[in-house]
């Protein structure tokens, strides 16, 4: 690598001027199509959005906002469950993934294949994890009521629990399904850290006495911060904007008891007609999401410059 | 090792178990389904489920429909992507930092808001139920991500090999097209991946933008499959056994590229 950055400086200084300035048309024409893209489907929609959240009655307000922060009862549930997902979701992504990560790393008969198990969750289209965890958590003929009837977790004659009919299990149950969908994809991320961690160093402590929890303690985890916090935070932004498997298990019910941001939008774009008050809380989503997207940015930027 | 091996076993069981129950829950008959206690192997297998699916409900269309827009998408999204990324490691102008942070930022972008804006435009421009609109779309969504992968890679390409090709009386057009594209091989079946599996597997555009099924994609028709059919779980479970099975078959096959371009390169393939 740094011989590349070498090489390149040395490039650039060679380069000589006249052409530089000669060629200022190259580097236009090659970005143009990338750049046109980005902005006529990317930047104009949001932009669009945005006014049409300014907009009430064809006049112009902030009553959208108002009334989204204020007194939109269901906006905010909707953004209590948004947090309480994405925090759940990447504790439990993030615990699932590392530790799966570590067993990878060790020394183990056909790896290769068991790893290509361990990221099946993450080959299905973004529906399918949500159909099949909804039809495992039915609650009349459901496997996982079967396997907890059988394991005696309650008798013949309690009734069955319906995880996505009732109020108390509805989030929860989406959470399981966006664990499993999601874990495969931080392993990955920190399996590829931990086959970087400089072997000797473990050799080394070994050397000196230090036990498998020292050595976790003080070689692995040290070295697993940046590539953690890299992973956090795709994991947040991922869950943070969920729509497919909430959408798909309970369409944010029952009793809007699963409601995230995404569903939300949805339905007050589609449902309810209220397209202005949905780009408004589009817009409130892009804001949140903002923060880990730019503490992301930096991070990789940081990356690139070290 | 034992207890390696064991550990091992206790974290794949609940990871593989719901492929398992797809496959099991569609070869069972709809009477075998709606019976307790819930059977872990159907009784009878029924192979028809999938013939049903295809047949009464028109499944082929849907598959080639996905295919259609994925292989559009990853065509002129890569293209583009490489394009513009090569003049993004090679060239110094103004605004570039401001891009590229913009480029970073625009893959935290929620999709989910610019579905509104998507929708009135479609209509305005005549676009719904086009593949024009769903392949536009979608080469957008993936454009942060491939940019930027193709630009990192087109970084780690030394110089010397576009500068001797300039030399020599090339265009920048001619060295990027011959000397430089071929030798980013590994990072365009990265972002071709990801083109294919944004494409196949997105849902809420798909939802929003198309009505008929004429273009229509399988990930929206195995959703509402649900909502129509909620009793018939084979056939939904056969639906979902379908739509997944190219991406097994891409997964098998680009392992390496896919591991490189989901992660964003953060892992070399």
């Amino acid at each position: 690598m740094s011989t590349t950055t070498t090489q390149s400086v040395a490039a650039t200084a060679q380069a000589p001027a006249r052409r530089r300035t000669k060629a200022r048309i190259h580097p236009f024409l090659f970005v143009l199509p990338s750049v046109v893209m980005l902005v006529l489907l990317l930047v104009l929609p949001i932009g669009q959005a945005f006014i049409d959240s300014l907009r009430v009655d064809g006049s112009w307000s902030f009553d959208n906002y108002v009334r989204a922060i204020r007194r939109d009862h269901l906006a905010r549930i909707a953004i209590k469950h948004t947090f309480i997902f994405a925090a759940v979701s990447v504790a439990g992504q993030y615990l699932i993934g590392f530790a799966v990560a570590l067993l990878l790393n060790e020394r183990l008969p056909a790896r290769g294949l068991i790893r290509v198990l361990f990221i099946v969750p993450w080959m299905f289209p973004a529906v399918v994890p949500g159909i099949v965890w909804r039809w495992m958590f039915d609650g009349l003929y459901g496997v996982i009521n079967e396997v907890l009837y059988r394991i005696g977790y309650y008798a013949e004659t309690d009734p069955p629990i319906a995880w996505l009919g009732q109020t108390s299990t509805a989030l929860p149950a989406t959470i399981v399904a966006n664990i499993w969908r999601g874990f495969p994809f931080i392993m990955v991320l920190l399996l590829a850290g931990l086959q970087a961690v400089n072997s000797e160093l473990y050799e080394a402590a070994a050397v000196d006495g230090a036990n498998v929890w020292r050595r976790f303690w003080d070689i692995t985890l040290p070295a697993m911060l940046g590539i953690s916090y890299v992973a956090l935070l795709l994991a947040w932004i991922g869950s943070f904007m969920n729509f497919a498997i909430v959408q798909v298990m309970t369409a944010g019910g029952p009793a809007n008891s699963s409601e995230v941001f995404a569903t939300l939008i949805y339905k007050n774009a589609f449902l309810y007609a209220d397209a202005n008050y949905a780009a408004t809380l589009g817009i409130i989503l892009l804001a949140l999401l903002m923060i880990p997207g730019a503490l992301y940015v930096r991070s990789t930027l940081n990356k690139g410059h070290a | 090792m034992a207890l390696k091996l064991a550990l091992v076993v206790l974290f794949l069981i609940p990871t593989l178990f719901p492929m398992f129950w797809i496959v099991v829950s569609s070869l069972k008959s709809n009477a075998e389904t709606h019976t307790l206690p819930v059977t872990f192997l159907p009784t009878e297998w029924v192979w028809e489920n999938y013939k049903e699916v295809f047949e009464r409900r028109n499944f082929g269309r849907y598959l080639f429909n996905a295919a259609t827009v994925a292989i559009a998408t990853t065509a002129w999204g890569v293209l583009v992507a490489a394009w513009s990324g090569y003049g993004f490691a090679r060239y110094d102008f103004r605004f570039k930092p401001a891009i590229m942070a913009f480029v970073l930022v625009a893959q935290s972008f929620p999709r989910i808001l610019l579905i509104i804006p998507y929708f009135q435009f479609a209509n305005r421009f005549d676009l719904k139920d086009t593949y024009i609109a769903l392949i536009l779309a979608y080469s957008t969504f993936i454009q942060p991500l491939c940019l930027w992968i193709m630009k990192e890679y087109f970084e780690q390409i030394p110089r010397e090999l576009d500068e001797a090709a300039l030399v020599d009386g090339a265009s920048p057009y001619r060295a990027f097209w011959d000397i430089i594209l071929p030798l980013a091989r590994p990072a365009l079946g990265a972002t071709a991946i990801i083109g294919f599996l944004t494409a196949w597997n997105e849902y809420e555009f798909a939802l929003v933008l198309t009505s008929t099924e004429r273009v229509r994609t399988i990930s929206v028709a195995v959703a509402s499959f649900i909502g129509e059919f909620t009793t018939e779980w084979n056939l939904v479970m056969a639906a979902a056994a379908i739509a997944t099975m190219p991406l097994v078959i891409v997964f098998l096959f680009f392992q390496k590229q896919l591991m490189h371009g989901l992660t964003g390169g953060a892992v070399k393939g």
